[in-house]
């Protein structure tokens, strides 16, 4: 899961010059993920991994590293 | 280069270009306008300038009919204008400077896809970077900035085109899918009439722009009220839903149900610098009843919801898809099925542009610091008005485009009062 939330958030929302080097704590809305993004990044989860993710949770907190993604997703499952 | 057909969202700026000179006004051309705390190494400037084309042939490549599309025809050779001029010493003057220089009309297949001025004064300067808007859009001016003044990237890459590669996963079927998609979507917006701006009906008489800025301070504040108001994803949705509630007090015209604000999405990836030219943005609708409109919280959630169904159904794609059939319309019929609802009147409350901020941020342009920035477009006539937001080291910038004929000065004075008090949360 992991790796197809990075493929699909270097390939789709965000142009980083070394994705492979981008961690899993590093900082993805420093690193430019603007609203949409976000928007599209909740949206792939949801379908594609067939969870739900409430809307009161869309804080920078859960979003704003691969790492924190991942335990929040999983906090869902 | 060989021609280079123009790609779905080219072609719509194409066909509103056709409509902003059907209702008198000079074109779709809009500009990137920089504020320069001295005078920048003219020659410098102009180097860069002669060397930019070499990298980026599509600057100064010119429209070319083929049938009932286009395509840019370029052998690269030609050069990118460069105008010098004075700037008036006072303010309101050198607004007309730059308010002639984008309202200067040039036949479509005559007009240069972008154009620098300078204009010098005393101690400053202003940088206005005209563009057509089919060559490319809002944020790809931003990056033909990044990319004139910086010499670390190569040239454009065609393989990095976001909106040919978003066009090409789909089959045929599924883009007939889509287009039906989006064309019931919008058959379902038009159930309601939409609130137009109070407007006279004569000559347009020029694009005019008034800017409301706001200080670090308020910009945090009116950032701070978006986050709250509509969260992450929905910065854009906060300054729609301000400006639809500030169009209301300053008075709507004749009846209308709801307001419609068509906003577009670029389809780049955040911090990529390409592709630069080429329109790489679909849209999408704002909507929202009267009854929406009154209560501030309840509108942003609204919009919130909406927004959200509409991404997760795909419909930025799916107009995509009921663009690329629209390319194959003749110019004014085509303006005129995305202009008007079936009983002829026009869809649009006013047009809408997020921008965000400057990015990537020029550090100097030849020499001189940045010290502002904002942007201006051209608009259909009705309904003659456009509201882009940017922003640049934190202090957001509101750019109100109207035709300056079709307003009272009194009218637009009480719009910018309005959404200034809307955006501070003054009025909540």
């Amino acid at each position: 899961m992991q790796e197809e939330i990075r493929a699909f958030i270097f390939s789709e929302l965000l142009f980083v010059d070394d994705p492979a080097g981008f961690g899993d704590e590093d900082d993805l809305l420093d690193a430019g993920l603007d609203s949409m993004g976000i928007m599209r990044l909740v949206l792939f989860v949801e379908e594609r991994f067939g969870i739900s993710l409430p809307d009161d949770e869309l804080e920078p907190d859960n979003l704003r590293t691969l790492g924190r993604l991942q335990r929040w997703i999983e906090r869902h499952r | 280069m060989t021609l280079q057909r123009l790609n779905p969202a080219d072609h719509f700026t194409l066909m509103m270009d056709d409509q902003i000179r059907r209702s008198g006004l000079a074109g779709n051309f809009c500009a990137l306008v920089l504020q320069l705390d001295g005078e920048p190494d003219v020659e410098a400037l102009r180097e860069r300038a002669r060397d930019f084309p070499r990298r980026f042939p599509r600057a100064v490549a010119r429209l070319r009919r083929q049938g009932r599309r286009y395509a840019w025809d370029s052998d690269g050779t030609a050069t990118l204008p460069f105008h010098l001029h004075e700037l008036a010493c006072d303010s309101p003057a050198g607004e007309r400077q730059l308010a002639a220089i984008v309202n200067a009309a040039a036949d479509a297949e005559a007009a240069a896809p972008l154009e620098l001025h300078l204009l010098r004064g005393p101690g400053h300067a202003v940088l206005a970077l005209k563009w057509f808007h089919p060559a490319c859009d809002a944020k790809g001016i931003e990056l033909v900035l990044h990319h004139l003044l910086h010499d670390d990237t190569g040239g454009d890459d065609a393989a990095a085109a976001a909106l040919e590669g978003l066009l090409g996963r789909s089959g045929l079927w599924e883009r007939v899918r889509q287009g039906w998609q989006a064309k019931r979507n919008i058959a379902r917006l038009d159930r309601r009439a939409s609130i137009l701006p109070e407007h006279g009906d004569g000559e347009p008489g020029g694009l005019a722009v008034r800017l409301e800025r706001f200080d670090a301070g308020q910009s945090r504040r009116i950032l701070d009220q978006a986050r709250a108001s509509t969260g992450l994803t929905g910065t854009a949705l906060y300054f729609i839903g301000c400006a639809m509630r500030a169009l209301l007090e300053a008075g709507a015209g004749d009846g209308g149900d709801a307001c419609l604000v068509p906003y577009a999405v670029n389809l780049r990836r955040s911090r990529a610098l390409y592709p630069v030219f080429g329109n790489q943005v679909s849209f999408l609708f704002a909507q929202a009843g009267r009854e929406q409109l009154t209560q501030r919280e309840r509108l942003f959630e609204h919009l919130k919801a909406q927004n959200r169904e509409a991404v997760k159904a795909g419909l930025d794609r799916a107009m995509l898809a009921l663009m690329q059939a629209g390319s194959w319309l003749p110019l004014a019929r085509y303006g005129d099925i995305v202009r008007r609802a079936p009983r002829g009147r026009e869809r649009s409350s006013f047009w809408f542009s997020y921008t965000g901020a400057l990015e990537p941020r020029p550090a100097e342009v030849a020499g001189c610091r940045v010290t502002d920035m904002y942007q201006v477009s051209q608009v259909t006539a009705p309904p003659s008005l456009g509201l882009l937001v940017s922003g640049f080291d934190g202090r957001l910038t509101v750019s109100i485009n109207y035709a300056a004929r079709r307003f009272a000065p009194d009218w637009i004075d009480a719009l910018a009062q309005a959404l200034r008090a809307e955006l501070l949360a003054d009025a909540a």
